[in-house]
């Protein structure tokens, strides 16, 4: 919860994880790097290198497949 | 004459035109969720060959079925859904959700029986800055299951609803955040890991 699992969790519990996270620099600590850990993968991950190759192959070889429209 | 991709798949009658195998329908959807299935099959951490290959795979499987496409889910989730049973095909250990995973217990040890932090996350302010976090990150997100990296990369980079996600990938959606929990916890734990330097 501390790396943002709050959204679905009781009101009760939600304050009090955020007033421990108030008070905890542990658990602040791992809060944010959680949170940038999620950033740059997201980066990471949607930047992938070298796909207009692979597309037009795909496209080629999969749209042949299909009789044109009329 | 050619119809426009968003027109093709703005008909009402989408299902009926895919289970007719209707030509301008048919090539709109290639034409549009080709890239985001090839993104897919990358973002979960097949090589580029191993990508192309399996793309090629869903869509010549959802051309061939066709004509036993319902309508029930959107076209992309059944593309997706299509995509995520290819990969199991060929990944081990894709498709079974582990009860338990060796990141729970790692997780578990850092903590003392009362709660408290027996060993806390490392001061390394060089873990939360972005340049050093991407000189590793390749390499930790590799230690990650497929589903978990294919989960993370429906949410976080697709920005899929949450049902959807759980749809595709035949999960709860309790399962789906530990899932991602699982999958950042084993991030974090390796990018500490690998880290040098930070200060106590």
């Amino acid at each position: 919860m501390i790396a943002g699992g709050l959204a679905e969790a009781p009101a009760r519990q939600r304050l009090g994880v955020r007033l421990h996270a108030m008070l905890c620099r542990h658990c602040r600590r791992y809060a944010r790097q959680m949170r940038a850990i999620g950033t740059a993968a997201r980066e990471l991950l949607a930047r992938p290198s070298g796909e207009h190759e692979s597309l037009e192959r795909l496209r080629k070889a999969l749209l042949g497949r299909i009789e044109p429209p009329l | 004459m050619a119809v426009a991709p968003a027109e093709a798949l703005a008909r009402t009658d989408l299902a009926a035109a895919v289970r007719g195998r209707d030509p301008a329908v048919l090539r709109a959807i290639v034409e549009d969720y080709l890239p985001q299935i090839l993104r897919a099959a990358r973002g979960a951490g097949l090589s580029a060959q191993d990508a192309e290959d399996v793309t090629q795979e869903t869509f010549t499987t959802f051309l061939e079925i066709a004509p036993r496409f319902e309508g029930r889910s959107h076209v992309r989730t059944f593309l997706f859904g299509i995509l995520c049973r290819k990969i199991a095909e060929t990944r081990r250990g894709f498709a079974r959700q582990r009860q338990h995973d060796p990141i729970d217990d790692a997780m578990e040890s850092r903590f003392k029986t009362d709660g408290s932090w027996m060993r806390p996350p490392a001061a390394a302010d060089a873990l939360v800055r972005l340049d050093e976090i991407r000189r590793f990150l390749a390499e930790c997100l590799e230690t990650s299951p497929t589903a978990q990296r294919m989960a993370f990369f429906l949410q976080e980079v697709e920005g899929l609803p949450r049902q959807e996600i759980c749809k595709i990938l035949e999960v709860s959606a309790t399962n789906l955040d530990v899932m991602l929990h699982r999958l950042r916890n084993r991030t974090r734990e390796c990018l500490e890991a690998k880290s040098v330097g930070g200060s106590p």
